[in-house]
C-alpha cells in the first residue's frame, strides 16, 4: 500500500482526491492536512510514501511546502495538485522540487497514475508541462543567437518543425490553424535568418533546442 | 613777418660764410704764394749773382793776355806810328774775337794811344782816361774790372784794365783795357722776367735794369752832397740822377712813392764789387693777381652756384614762410568767424548753456538759460552759480561737484534744483565739460542743464503707479500661490484618491479572482470529480445515466474553463503566486493562443519586485497589448522587462501601424493617459514614440523601490 499525505484547503475537494485515491486499491491516505504548516507537520509525523499539495492554501502556500518539505524530508517525493493549468506554475513547481504536477481537473483520470510514477521515482508531467518545461530551459540557454527573439509558441512551433512534424500535424497539436502554423514558421525562419525545414532542424540539433 | 627777417639774416649768415670761407682761403693760397714767390725772388737773386760774377770775370784772362803780346810792348816804347799800326790789327782781332765793344791800349800817362774803336767818331784815341779807376788800379800792378757809363761813348760798360810792362826793364808801360758791353749783358740776363732787376752802385744808382726808364735813377734818395760826389767821379756821365722813388716800408717791403706800388724786395751783395748790389723788386699786386686770376676761375662759379642755391633755398623758405603766413592769417581770420559762430550759437541754441570761470563766476549763458530763469545777462554774467541755487543745491555743489568737477574736469547730469528770479524752482540734470588751459587745467567750464522737473513728476507719478501695481501684483502672486498650492493639493489628493481607487480595485479583483478561481473552481473540481465517480459508476450499469454524467462532467470543464478565464482576466493568480516575470510570459503566451500575433517576451535581472510596482508595470503591459490587438494591426509584439541602475524598464514595441501623437487625439481613447497615470503613480514616466506606419513603441521608466 503506498501511504499518501494529500494537503488541501478545500474540505469537499480533498474528500473528492481522497476517495479517488482509496478507490485505486493499492494506495490509502494516511493524513490529510487543511494548510501548509500542517502539511509539514503531518509529513514529518507520519512519514507518507507521497505527499499531494495544492498551491493556493492559506498562510503557507504550496511551492513553499515543496521547499520545505525537500529540506525537512526529501525522501518524500511530492506530487502537486491545482487548479492552475499555467505552465508558469508547472515550471516553478519543478523547480522547487516538485517531483509531479497534475491539475485538479485530471485528477480522475491522472491522479492514481500520477501518485504511482512519482513512489516509483519517476516525474509524471502532462505532455503540455513537459514541453513547457523543455522550452523554457531552451529559453533559459542564452547563448544561442536568435533564440531569444522568439516567442513561446514560436518555439514550440520551431520543436515541432524540427523533430518533422508537419503543419497540419502541428496545428492538430496546439489546436490552431495549417495558416497560422505556416506564419509562425515564416517568422521563424525570418528571425533566425534560416531558408528552410532542413537548415531549421540543423539549427535545432546544434543548438541543443532538440534532441535525437 | 619775423619768420621773413629770419630766412633774410640766415640768407646773410650763409653768404657771409661762404664769403668769409672764400677769403680765408684765398687768403691762405696768397700767403702760401707769396712765399713761393719770395723762394723764387731769393733764387733769382742768387742765380743773377752768380751768373754776373761769371759774366764780369770772363775777360779777365783775356786782358792779361792782351797785355802780354809784343806788339802792345812796343807801341808803347816807341809810340811811332808803325808800331801802333801794328799794335791796332791786334786789339781789332781781340775785339772781334770776343765780341768785345772796345780793345784798347793807354800809356802810363792814361792817354789813349791805340783802339779797336779809331775809325768810330767816338774814338778814345787821344783820350785821357786817367781819372778812371782801372787805371789807377793798373797802374798799382792789378787787374782790374770796372762798372762805368763810356765817358766819351755814352755807353755802359765793364772795364778790364792790365798792366803792359816792359819786359826788360819791368817798368810800367802802360795799361791795356777792354771795353764789354753792358747792354749785352742787361739783354741776355735781365730780359724775359715781370719783375723789376737792379743793378745799384754803392750809393744806389741803377745801372743794370730790366726796365729802361729806370737806369742811372737813384734807388733811394740821396743827400745833395752825396749826388755831388757821383758826379765828381764821372762814372756814370754828368748826371742828372733823379731818385726812383723807392723805399723801404718794412723789412724786405718797399713802395714808390710815385706810383704807391708795394714791392718785395731781395738783394745780394755783388762779389769783387764792394758796394754793388744785386736788387730784385716784385709787385705785390701781381703777385695778387697770379694768385686771384685762378682762384677767381676756379672759385666764381663755385660761389655762383652757391650763391644761386642760397638764392633759391631763400626765395622757395620764404614762399613757403609767406603761404604759411597767409594760410596762419586765414585759419586767424576763419578762427575769429568761428568764435563768433560759436558765441552765436552758444547764445541761440534752445538750451540751457552756461559757462563758469575757476571762482564758480559766470562768465557766459545762452539765451534760452536766461529765458527760462527770467534773468537778464548783465544781471547775470560775474555773479557766482551757486547764488542762482537752492540751498540744498549749493551745498552740494560746493562740497562735493566742483572739486570733483575741476579735478575730472566733466559731470554727468548732476541733479540740481535752480531758482527763477520769480522765486519758482527748477529741477534740472546737469552735465559739464570742462576747458582746459595749455597747463592742462580746468580754466572754465561749458555746462548743459537739463530741464527734468516736469520728467520728475511723471516720473514720480510712475513710481507710485509702479508701487501699487506692485502691491496689487503681489497681492495677486499670493493669490495664484495660495491657489496654486490649493490646486496642487487637490491634485494630489486626487491623485491619492486615484491611487487608492486603483488600489482598492485592484484589492477587489484580486479577491474576486481568488473567489472564483480557487472557491468556485475548487467547488466545480469537487463537482467533477464526482461527477466522473458517477459516470464510471453506471459506465456498466446504466449507459444512460453515465452519458448524464458525463454531460455534467464537461459542463463542470466548460464551467471552470470560465471561471479560470474570468479570474485571469480580472488579475492573474501567477502575478500575485510567481510574479511579474511569470505573469508577462503567461499573458504573452495567452495572447499568442488567442491570435496569429507573435508576442515576444524578454526579460533580464528582474526579481522579486514590489506587489504594487508589479501590477502597475503587469497592467501597463496589458492596456498596450490590447491596443495592439485593437488598433495596430500588428504582427509582432515585443514586450522586454529589464533592470538598469535601480530602474525597471519596460518596452513594449509593436510593428503596426502607429498613429499620429499630434494629430489624433486617439491617447484618451487608448488608454495612454491611463498608462501614464499608473507610472507617474508608481514615481516613474511614460514615453509613447508613435509614427504613421511605423508602429509604436512605449518606454516605460520606474524605479525599483518606489514608494507608494
Amino acid at each position: 500500500m503506498i501511504k499518501v499525505l494529500l494537503a488541501d484547503d478545500h474540505k469537499i475537494v480533498r474528500e473528492g482526491l481522497k476517495r479517488i485515491i482509496e478507490e485505486s486499491g493499492d494506495m490509502e491516505v494516511i493524513a490529510e492536512a487543511a494548510d501548509g504548516s500542517e502539511a509539514i507537520k503531518k509529513a514529518m509525523d507520519t512519514r507518507p510514501d507521497v505527499a499531494v499539495v495544492d498551491i493556493s492554501m492559506p498562510g503557507m502556500d504550496g511551492l513553499e511546502v515543496v521547499a520545505r518539505l525537500k529540506d525537512y524530508t526529501p525522501e518524500i517525493p511530492v506530487l502537486i495538485l491545482t487548479m492552475h493549468d499555467e505552465e508558469q506554475y508547472v515550471v516553478r513547481a519543478v523547480e522547487t522540487g516538485a517531483m509531479g504536477y497534475v491539475t485538479k481537473q485530471s485528477a480522475p483520470e491522472q491522479l492514481v497514475d500520477a501518485v504511482k510514477k512519482v513512489f516509483s521515482g519517476s516525474r509524471y508531467l502532462t505532455e503540455k508541462a513537459s514541453e513547457a518545461l523543455a522550452l523554457k530551459i531552451v529559453k533559459g540557454k542564452r547563448y544561442q543567437t536568435g533564440v531569444d527573439s522568439l516567442s513561446m509558441r514560436e518555439l514550440q512551433v520551431l520543436c515541432k518543425l524540427a523533430v518533422g512534424k508537419t503543419n497540419h500535424e502541428i496545428a492538430d497539436t496546439y489546436n490552431i490553424s495549417v495558416k497560422t502554423v505556416d506564419t509562425y514558421r515564416s517568422r521563424i525562419l525570418k528571425k533566425l535568418n534560416l531558408r528552410n525545414n532542413a537548415e531549421l532542424s540543423r539549427f535545432a540539433i546544434k543548438n541543443k533546442i532538440v534532441e535525437f | 613777418m619775423r619768420l621773413r627777417n629770419i630766412i633774410l639774416v640766415l640768407a646773410l649768415l650763409a653768404a657771409l660764410a661762404v664769403s668769409s670761407g672764400g677769403y680765408l682761403y684765398y687768403s691762405s693760397l696768397k700767403k702760401a704764394a707769396f712765399n713761393q714767390e719770395d723762394d723764387h725772388a731769393e733764387t733769382r737773386v742768387e742765380l743773377l749773382k752768380r751768373q754776373l760774377a761769371m759774366y764780369l770775370s770772363e775777360h779777365i784772362k783775356p786782358v792779361k793776355a792782351l797785355a802780354g803780346i809784343e806788339e802792345l810792348e812796343t807801341a808803347l816804347k816807341k809810340k811811332d806810328t808803325v808800331s801802333i799800326k801794328e799794335v791796332n790789327p791786334v786789339l781789332d782781332n781781340f775785339a772781334e774775337a770776343l765780341d768785345l765793344n772796345t780793345c784798347y791800349l793807354m800809356d802810363n800817362k792814361g792817354v789813349t794811344i791805340a783802339s779797336s774803336n779809331r775809325k768810330a767818331k767816338d774814338s778814345f784815341v787821344g783820350k785821357n782816361f786817367s781819372f778812371r779807376p782801372y787805371f789807377k788800379n793798373a797802374l798799382a800792378g792789378d787787374t782790374a774790372t770796372y762798372l762805368a757809363l763810356g765817358t766819351t761813348s755814352g755807353k755802359r760798360g765793364v772795364y778790364y784794365s792790365h798792366p803792359v810792362y816792359d819786359a826788360q826793364t819791368v817798368g810800367l808801360l802802360g795799361v791795356a783795357v777792354i771795353k764789354a758791353s753792358v747792354e749785352l749783358v742787361e739783354a741776355l740776363l735781365f730780359t724775359d722776367y715781370q719783375g723789376i732787376l737792379l743793378v745799384t752802385d754803392p750809393n744806389g744808382l741803377i745801372f743794370i735794369s730790366n726796365k729802361n726808364e729806370l737806369r742811372f735813377k737813384l734807388m733811394w734818395e740821396l743827400s745833395p752832397e752825396r749826388i755831388q760826389k757821383i758826379q765828381e767821379s764821372r762814372q756814370f756821365g754828368r748826371g742828372p740822377w733823379p731818385w726812383a722813388g723807392f723805399y723801404i716800408t718794412e723789412d724786405r717791403h718797399v713802395e714808390n712813392r710815385y706810383n704807391s706800388e708795394e714791392y718785395i724786395y731781395s738783394t745780394r751783395k755783388m762779389d769783387n764789387y764792394p758796394g754793388w748790389k744785386i736788387i730784385n723788386l716784385r709787385a705785390r699786386k701781381e703777385i695778387g693777381q697770379k694768385i686771384a686770376d685762378p682762384f677767381l676761375k676756379l672759385i666764381g662759379p663755385v660761389i655762383l652756384v652757391v650763391s644761386i642755391l642760397i638764392g633759391g633755398c631763400v626765395f622757395i623758405l620764404y614762399t613757403k614762410a609767406l603761404q604759411e603766413i597767409i594760410r596762419r592769417r586765414h585759419a586767424e581770420k576763419e578762427l575769429r568767424q568761428s568764435e563768433k559762430k560759436y558765441r552765436h550759437i552758444y547764445n541761440k541754441t534752445p538750451v540751457m548753456l552756461h559757462s563758469i570761470d575757476t571762482e564758480g563766476k559766470i562768465i557766459r549763458v545762452s539765451d534760452y538759460w536766461l529765458e527760462k530763469m527770467e534773468y537778464r545777462r548783465n544781471e547775470v554774467i560775474g555773479s557766482y552759480l551757486t547764488g542762482f541755487y537752492t540751498e540744498k543745491s549749493k551745498k552740494y555743489a560746493e562740497e562735493i561737484i566742483f572739486p570733483e568737477f575741476f579735478k575730472t574736469g566733466f559731470c554727468r547730469n548732476v541733479p540740481y534744483t535752480y531758482v527763477k528770479k520769480s522765486g519758482g524752482q527748477i529741477d534740472i540734470l546737469l552735465s559739464c565739460y570742462g576747458v582746459r588751459n595749455e597747463q592742462g587745467a580746468v580754466e572754465r567750464s561749458l555746462a548743459v542743464s537739463v530741464d527734468v522737473t516736469e520728467k520728475n513728476q511723471v516720473q514720480k507719478a510712475l513710481e507710485q503707479a509702479k508701487e501699487k501695481l506692485s502691491r496689487y501684483s503681489v497681492d495677486l502672486e499670493h493669490q495664484v500661490a495660495k491657489r496654486t498650492s490649493e490646486l496642487q493639493k487637490a491634485q494630489e489628493s486626487l491623485r491619492k484618491l486615484s491611487k487608492n481607487i486603483m488600489d482598492a480595485q485592484e484589492r477587489e479583483r484580486s479577491a474576486l479572482s481568488r473567489e472564483l478561481h480557487d472557491h468556485l473552481g475548487q467547488v466545480l473540481t469537487a463537482l467533477r470529480i464526482d461527477a466522473v465517480w458517477i459516470a464510471r459508476y453506471f459506465s456498466d450499469r446504466d449507459a444512460n445515466a453515465a452519458l448524464r454524467a458525463n454531460r455534467i462532467c464537461s459542463l463542470i470543464d466548460d464551467t471552470i474553463a470560465d471561471v479560470r478565464d474570468m479570474a485571469f482576466k480580472l488579475r492573474p493568480g501567477v502575478l500575485d503566486d510567481l510574479g511579474l516575470v511569470e505573469a508577462l510570459e503567461s499573458l504573452t503566451n495567452d495572447v499568442e493562443e488567442r491570435s496569429d500575433i507573435s508576442c515576444v517576451f524578454i526579460h533580464s535581472n528582474v526579481k522579486n519586485l514590489p506587489g504594487m510596482l508589479a501590477t502597475v508595470l503587469y497592467r501597463i503591459t496589458q492596456e498596450a497589448i490590447t491596443n495592439v490587438l485593437r488598433h495596430a494591426r500588428a504582427s509582432v509584439i515585443e514586450v522586454d522587462l529589464r533592470k538598469k541602475d535601480n530602474m525597471i524598464e519596460l518596452t513594449i514595441k509593436d510593428n503596426g501601424c502607429g498613429f499620429s501623437l499630434a494629430s489624433d487625439n486617439k491617447g484618451r481613447g487608448f488608454g495612454l493617459t491611463g498608462m501614464q497615470e499608473r507610472a507617474i503613480l508608481a514615481g516613474g514616466e511614460l514615453h509613447i514614440t508613435a509614427e504613421n506606419g511605423k508602429g509604436t513603441t512605449i518606454c516605460c521608466s520606474v524605479p525599483e523601490r518606489s514608494h507608494f
